[in-house]
């Protein structure tokens, strides 16, 4: 844990001294490309929804700019703000976010409105969980590597924050958390043979489901079939599967969807891919999907180039979150997996999940700024 | 290596770190690389669907997201020979819907709806039983109505402003015009018979809609203009039909009569200015009241015409020079022996001259005309007059009359028929009978439509048409002079006018029984057919009056509305010539019917005329209508003869398409067919 690290520092913030300075350029550059994209889809996948709705077609690009902005701010914040500081308060956001779960759970609301604008807890209590685990993980290294008990401390956090977004309940939320903490065990050196008898118990748990709950095992697995139910179960699938294929080679063009009226709902959250895809075609999917993987890939340098342990499983357990997000979401609107209700990293309308990926990228290149900064004494 | 470091890896904790992070490197890049493939999977897959699939895809997406939308066409209108328009189509109607769910007082609202339309409330009862979402309970409601159904404030009430047939007219027009379904197709009268040139074309336009069915901009629109419908006009002057119209009402109100029927044409060219029958329907409303009223009776329904009929026999006679108008008839005091029937006359006369004859109208004096004649003669001139074959009109379910072959008449039916007894024909084959003897012999052809322009603009007029010579003119002037006789002396006193030489023959004819034969002694139909020619204006009105009570003879109950119609024509033929056509503006419409025609302007006009106020929409459609409704259905034809069958579908207005001989097997509409939905109806038959 460096001591003194800046000499221009405030409260923490820190100034950039000098050119060498600064984030991984790329990784900038595709977040930029992406949050444009985004602004541009949920304008045009929104318009018409919200002319309806509420007269007026820029409500829901105004509410997603205003988002955008705070991320913005939580983007700059976290990016000024030396990640090693995280360490020493890394718990603090946890135990806030495990008390606003239980909040929400308590209140029967998923949302939590401040000032007007509707936080997810779930969506924090990610990050916060990362962060810390990121932190303890690096500090007791050794100890999780050489006996079970921490990691079946870490297991055990995991489950709790991933059990309590599912009595939210917010199964999909719940399943990205655990994945998300499953990555950042890996990652972290913990041995095979624990993470493979963690997982042993999942699978009775998976037939009593597939038993017990039928219904909803099959409405899970819709997506193989859509036709099975085409205005049940199979519709989302189906309409979503007729925008994207519709698309083509070129798209019909900027606003010219036709999907978006009311044919695939949420078209401007969960599924603004199709309309992405219904609009610009196979070209525009296609580089949407490279700059997501221009984004993975320089978000996945950064942490292989962090200077410290810390920096490495954060930026790395960040980046695979933000990953898992955008190729589940994708997955969905093309019809490759059950539907979900999780948003597609930069694009979706959304909130919280717009703000606190956007403060993950902040951190992310946080940790970039430190890779490139000369060598701390 | 990793080994080595793991060794002095507590050297220093940023060192342990550094070590500790690239240990597991290899870690991150197996995750790391294993999420990059799935995103290539996901590029793939989307390279099936938007690539490999894209055509079936875009094929789906256009087929929910396009919609063909109708653009309604205006049917044309029906004009008057003045060029006054008494059928078009106007926006305003309304349809009054409800979704029967959320309609709270149900009661109510049935209850008011029956008060406008004269249907029982539980019609409307049994309608929101409908286990549809949306039901409609009634249509063509007058603002006014409207305005009164929307002042209850109903949830779950819907009215909708419609275009809709507006007959201005109202009654006086209804069975001559007919009437249309909700589509705007023409199912009774001249609406069907000109539907083709009234019917516009559909336009359509391409929309995009979404889900939930609301259209959308469309940069892809494409579309065809509807096509308005053509224009028929008519040869019916309007003045002359209301005045005609309300002639007959008076008179059907005053003997209590079954119907009474009237036609006013123009002998010298066969065009028809007015022709009606009382009782009538609402034309609006023509489900209500029994279908019987929808006929036009002078076309549809045929009388035995009695005493005018004799002028059939007496061409024959004076073209065959078997009698002249001098020479003496002896009649028999009254009474005479035909085989072993008897003829009698209301008078008893001894000797009369051939003219006093048809001027008194003896039967026994033209039996034994007749007698000498011989039954050949007179069927020969019947069906030279047209009797027994259509007339051709442009209208539907003419029937055509009955007249049995000579060579199976017997002396009796001869004695008969040459009295107008034994025959049947329908109101227009008299008028036209007459007007031969007005146009100097020559039988005219009838005429309803003078022109007509469809909706590609082709123009098609009917100019007059003789049929044939019927008599020489010579005859025919001699007919003239007693029909002239007949009014100033003889029976048809009650129709003669002041300043105009009227030639008429009036028949009072018994009803035949059908069922047992023979004729009733105490039903009658009391005719009168006549004529003016003053040069000026010819005129030739028939008029029917069938079963009235109390009073039977002609002289006394057709001829005095002759008289009256003639002379009310008079005056009107005045202001005809200072009259212009009043277009209906689409503009005027805001209120209900009595607000927005043009009549009350008219009616001002027709004060001159001194005889009651003319049908006055607003009256009328206020007046009471007690009759139930009979919904008449369609009869099972099967097994009956093709004649029968024809006979039973044409009086209600139905178009038959025969296939084969012999006796029905098959109809295309299922007996107990409401009779509305059927305009034409296809009949199999086959020989048994």
């Amino acid at each position: 844990m460096p001591g003194k690290i800046q000499k221009n520092s405030i409260l923490g913030f820190t100034f950039p001294q000098s050119e060498s300075l600064h984030g991984d350029r790329l990784f900038i550059l595709s977040i930029a490309l992406l949050c444009a994209v985004g602004i541009l889809m949920v304008y045009s996948s929104s318009f018409y929804m919200a002319w309806q709705d509420f007269r007026n077609p820029y409500y829901f690009l105004k509410r997603h700019s205003l988002r955008l902005l705070i991320g913005f701010v939580a983007f700059m914040a976290a990016y000024k703000f030396n990640y090693h500081h995280l360490r020493r308060w890394s718990i603090i956001p946890l135990i806030i976010s495990i008390i606003l779960l239980i909040w929400v759970l308590i209140t029967g609301s998923r949302w939590i409105s401040v000032g007007g604008i509707t936080l997810q807890p779930s969506e924090f209590a990610r990050i916060a969980l990362l962060v810390y685990l990121a932190d303890w993980c690096s500090r007791n290294a050794n100890k999780l590597r050489q006996s079970p008990k921490g990691f079946l401390f870490v297991l055990t956090l995991v489950m709790i924050t991933t059990g309590l977004v599912m009595a939210e309940p917010s199964y999909s939320a719940a399943v990205m958390i655990l994945i998300s903490g499953v990555a950042l065990l890996v990652m972290s050196g913990v041995k095979w043979r624990y993470l493979i008898a963690a997982a042993l118990p999942i699978l009775p748990v998976a037939g009593y489901m597939a038993v017990a709950a039928s219904y909803r095992f099959r409405r899970v697995f819709s997506f193989l079939n859509p036709l099975a139910d085409p205005q049940g179960a199979g519709y989302h699938t189906i309409q979503s599967k007729i925008a994207v294929g519709s698309g083509q080679i070129w798209g019909f063009g900027f606003g010219m969807s036709g999907q978006k009226f009311h044919f695939l709902p949420e078209s401007h959250c969960d599924f603004i891919f199709s309309i992405l895809c219904e609009e610009r075609g196979f070209i525009g999917a296609a580089l949407v999907l490279l700059l997501f993987i221009l984004f993975f890939w320089r978000g996945i340098r950064i942490a292989v180039k962090a200077r410290d342990h810390f920096g490495f499983l954060l930026a790395g357990s960040l980046i695979f979150c933000i990953a898992f997000f955008a190729l589940v979401n994708i997955g969905v609107a093309l019809g490759s997996l059950p539907v979900t209700g999780l948003p597609l990293p930069f694009i979706s309308y959304g909130g919280s999940a717009l703000i606190t990926n956007l403060l993950a990228c902040g951190i992310v290149l946080n940790v970039s700024k430190h890779n490139n900064s000369p060598e701390l004494t | 290596m990793t080994a080595r470091k793991k060794s002095n890896g507590r050297k220093s904790r940023r060192k342990v770190h550094k070590n500790v992070s690239k240990r597991y490197v290899w870690r991150m890049r197996i995750l790391a690389f294993t999420i990059i493939v799935l995103f290539f999977v996901l590029g793939g897959r989307l390279f099936q669907l938007q690539i490999v699939d894209g055509q079936k895809y875009a094929q789906i997406a256009r087929r929910q997201h396009i919609r063909k939308v109708k653009l309604e066409s205006r049917r044309g209108s029906i004009v008057d020979r003045a060029g006054q328009e008494i059928a078009l189509d106007h926006p305003q109607y309304f349809t009054c819907g409800v979704r029967p769910a959320q309609l709270k007082s149900a009661g109510t609202l049935c209850t008011e709806l029956a008060a406008f339309t004269s249907r029982p409330a539980s019609h409307y009862q049994r309608r929101l039983q409908s286990h549809s979402p949306f039901v409609y309970l009634e249509w063509r409601l007058t603002a006014s109505q409207a305005d009164r159904l929307q002042s209850l404030g109903m949830n779950g009430m819907n009215l909708k402003k419609t275009s809709g047939r507006f007959y201005p007219f109202y009654r006086a027009t209804s069975q001559l015009l007919g009437y249309t379904d909700v589509d705007g197709s023409g199912i009774a009268g001249l609406e069907v018979q000109c539907d083709e040139a009234l019917q516009g074309e559909k336009g359509w336009e391409i929309h995009q809609r979404d889900a939930r069915g609301v259209s959308i901009w469309d940069p892809l629109r494409s579309y065809a203009q509807p096509r308005d419908g053509g224009t028929v006009r008519l040869s019916i002057d309007i003045l002359s039909q209301e005045i005609l119209h309300d002639a007959l009402i008076q008179v059907q109100e005053k003997y209590q009569a079954n119907w009474a029927g009237g036609v006013l044409l123009n002998p010298k060219t066969g065009e028809i200015l007015a022709i009606s029958s009382v009782p009538d329907f609402d034309p609006i409303r023509p489900e209500i009241g029994p279908l019987a009223n929808h006929k036009l009776k002078p076309i549809t329904d045929l009388f035995e015409p009695g005493s005018v009929f004799k002028v059939v026999a007496a061409t024959a006679a004076l073209e065959k020079g078997i009698v002249c108008l001098d020479d003496s008839i002896f009649c028999e005091n009254g009474s005479y022996r035909i085989g072993r029937k008897r003829l009698k006359d209301t008078h008893e006369y001894g000797w009369l001259t051939f003219e006093d004859v048809i001027v008194y109208s003896s039967n026994i004096g033209m039996a034994k005309v007749a007698e000498k004649l011989g039954s050949k003669e007179i069927y020969r001139f019947a069906a030279r007059y047209g009797f027994g074959t259509p007339t051709g009109i442009d209208f539907p379910g003419e029937n055509s009359g009955r007249l049995r072959p000579y060579d199976k008449w017997k002396d009796i039916d001869r004695a008969n028929i040459a009295m107008g007894q034994g025959i049947a024909a329908n109101m227009l084959q008299l008028a036209l009978a007459f007007g031969a003897i007005a146009n100097d012999g020559i039988l005219m052809e009838p005429r309803l439509v003078l022109d007509r322009t469809d909706m590609k603009g082709n123009h098609r007029s009917y100019p007059p048409r003789e049929v044939r010579r019927v008599m020489e003119p010579e005859t025919a002037r001699q007919l003239r002079q007693v029909l002239i006789k007949c009014v100033d002396e003889g029976t048809g006193k009650n129709a003669a006018l002041d300043g105009s030489a009227v030639a008429g023959k009036t028949g009072t004819a018994q009803v035949p029984d059908l069922i047992k034969g023979g004729y009733y002694d105490d039903r009658f139909v009391s005719s009168f057919a006549g004529f003016i020619t003053d040069g000026k204006e010819d005129r030739l009105l028939v008029i029917t009056v069938c079963e009235p009570q109390e009073e039977h003879f002609a002289s006394q109950v057709a001829a005095p509305v002759f008289k009256k119609v003639m002379q009310r024509l008079q005056p009107a033929d005045v202001i005809r010539k200072t009259w212009k056509p009043n277009p209906i503006e689409l503009a005027d419409v805001s209120g209900g019917i009595g607000k927005m025609v043009s009549l009350p302007d008219r009616n001002i006009d027709l004060k001159w005329l001194r005889g009651p106020a003319l049908s006055d929409i607003s009256e009328l459609a206020r007046e009471d209508e007690s009759i139930e409704q009979t919904e008449v259905l369609l009869p099972d034809l099967r097994g009956i003869s093709i004649r029968e069958a024809t006979r039973i579908l044409t009086s209600y207005g139905i178009t038959v398409e025969i296939d084969g001989s012999g006796w029905i097997v098959k109809q295309s509409f299922k007996p107990g067919t409401s009779l509305i939905k059927c305009s034409t109806c296809r009949l199999k038959a086959k020989p048994l």
